[in-house]
């Protein structure tokens, strides 16, 4: 392996491990992220949102 | 969502696809890819996908005939049924391959063999020298995949994927971490070529090679991988962000869901298969399995790592049988936008549905299955889990932010979200996706489309297989379009 080979090896790893405990920090500090799968699978359907929601315009703005 | 995204593209396709691609040479476009194209389209697809969901719609057809009401819009959307279709088709068969290997590594069939011994062990498996062209425990092994499929499929998709993903996908990343840890200890296992070990194995990867930069088939392959291992460019996430809420976190479960994915395909699938395949057979033997098929790499290499531990068989037989159910998770994925569509557009029930996807499976997956040796899984990997994947992408990537129009497509995106996404990625949504995804498909086109169409170098007896791929294909996209005609016509009756 290169000295280029671990350069290239160590800042991407470093990336993704730093990006992937960004976001597990994000989603483990957020209780809304701390969903209970049960509770969540018993009410899974389409158009669960209680209003109904009109469709969006297709006209560019 | 993770659970979705994480299987078998991370640790048996993509040490496959760099072995193919050079190695350093193609990590550089992954890269980029991801950055440009792989999370945007998450959230692309996590985005319009909530946004139907919230209007009783879940697959691409009618997604993109409510954000884009022009006629044509409905039938943009036929890849979005169509390519999770063509994939699950192969895509079962390699799933039971990991399901057969967990079985055979606990019966202990691996042991005492040499590297040399387990390619012939997968040749033999995958049916050579076989008079139809698969052996007997490959199909066998196949109809109990299918089975428990259809077993979960029927089960309804939240009761089948949360439980099984809660469970097993932290027991994958576990032994994954702990074979990696593993893996670095082989060092050279043939002392008389210490050229070939482990750390020269992580050099074919990450040496960085700029050499082949200029090959779009490099660039098309990485953009096709990074859509694969995510799973965008199916529909399926779009079919599962049809079950979101509207105080969702968009913003962060699409990046969670990639990054998730990476980590467990750069770091630890890219230091599994392809390092050990290279200290046991070296660079070229590496690439003439990764040749030889699309996901072979795995199943030569990890066998005869499991065999130099103590409780290798059993440790063998966990690490396939996990793989398994990380491929239970992603095919019952792959399923559902079709199952989807056909419950939503066309009125049918989930058992109807869910049988009808299962039958067309069924009787399509002798293409790839039969054809195996002649190329015919590779071929609808191609087209289907490359060409198809970036092509759709693109469809969606112009759907959503060019005739949805950029400010709601931005404003969607962050409904519900914690997090901001960076602005100038409100530029690159927009316009560098779309046109990086042009350019690489035009490029590719320009360069090597044509000795493709025409199976340039293809040995004359795989033709037909590889044909009969192709017709497939447009077989299945004739179909789609044809039930997307109908429902078409079905909602036509519906409007007031």
């Amino acid at each position: 392996m290169t000295p280029g080979g671990w350069i290239f090896m160590i800042v991407s790893w470093g990336a993704v491990s730093v990006a992937t405990a960004w976001c597990f920090w994000r989603v483990l500090r957020s209780p809304r992220h701390w969903t209970r799968p049960e509770e969540d699978v018993a009410r899974l359907h389409h158009g669960e949102f209680g209003e109904p929601v009109p469709p969006p315009s297709g006209d560019e703005d | 969502m993770a659970g979705n995204a994480v299987g078998l593209g991370n640790f048996l396709r993509f040490p496959s696809l760099v072995a193919q691609n050079g190695g350093g040479a193609f990590m550089i476009p992954y890269f980029v890819a991801l950055l440009l194209v792989g999370i945007p389209l998450m959230w692309v697809e996590l985005a319009m996908g909530r946004c139907g969901g919230a209007r009783g719609v879940g697959s691409s057809p009618g997604v993109f005939a409510l954000l884009w009401r022009r006629p044509a819009a409905r039938y943009a959307g036929i890849l979005g049924v169509l390519l999770p279709l063509i994939v699950l088709t192969y895509y079962l068969y390699i799933e039971s391959w990991t399901l057969a290997y967990g079985a055979f590594s606990l019966a202990g069939r691996f042991s005492g063999g040499t590297a040399e011994d387990l390619k012939g062990f997968l040749a033999s498996f995958q049916g050579a020298g076989s008079r139809w062209g698969v052996s007997a425990a490959a199909y066998g092994f196949l109809l109990l995949s299918a089975a428990l499929n259809y077993w979960v499929i029927s089960g309804g998709i939240a009761r089948g994927i949360e439980r099984l993903a809660l469970v097993g996908m932290p027991a994958l990343f576990l032994l994954a971490v702990f074979l990696v840890v593993r893996v670095f200890a082989i060092g050279a296992p043939d002392p008389s070529v210490p050229e070939r070990s482990v750390v020269n194995g992580l050099g074919f990867i990450w040496n960085p090679d700029f050499s082949r930069l200029a090959d779009a088939r490099v660039w098309l392959a990485a953009a096709g991988q990074i859509f694969f291992t995510l799973s965008v460019g199916f529909g399926a996430m779009q079919c599962y962000a049809s079950y979101l809420r509207r105080r969702d976190d968009i913003v962060v479960t699409g990046l969670s869901t990639c990054m998730t994915n990476e980590f467990v395909e750069v770091i630890l699938g890219g230091s599994l298969a392809l390092p050990v395949a290279f200290a046991f057979f070296g660079a070229q033997g590496t690439r003439e399995i990764a040749d030889g098929g699309m996901f072979n790499l795995g199943f030569v290499t990890m066998p005869a790592v499991f065999q130099q531990m103590a409780g290798g068989p059993l440790l063998g037989g966990a690490w396939f049988l996990l793989l398994f159910l990380a491929g239970l998770t992603s095919s019952v994925a792959l399923s559902q936008p079709a199952v989807t569509f056909l419950e939503d557009e066309l009125g049918w029930s989930h058992r109807r549905a869910v049988g009808a996807v299962s039958a067309f499976v069924l009787v399509a997956m002798h293409v790839p299955v039969l054809g195996l040796r002649a190329g015919a899984l590779d071929e609808l990997d191609f087209w289907a889990g490359t060409v198809g994947l970036a092509l759709f992408a693109f469809i969606e990537s112009a759907v959503f932010m060019w005739a949805f129009g950029p400010s709601k497509a931005w404003a969607e995106i962050h409904e519900g979200a914690e997090a901001r996404i960076p602005r100038a990625f409100r530029f690159v949504l927009a316009y560098v996706t779309p046109i990086l995804l042009a350019a690489i498909f035009g490029a590719w086109l320009w360069q090597d489309g044509w000795a493709r169409l025409t199976m340039k170098g293809a040995a004359a007896g795989t033709k037909p297989w590889l044909w009969g791929a192709r017709l497939l294909i447009a077989g299945t996209f004739a179909a789609v379009a044809a039930l997307v005609a109908m429902a078409g016509r079905r909602r036509a009756g519906e409007a007031p």
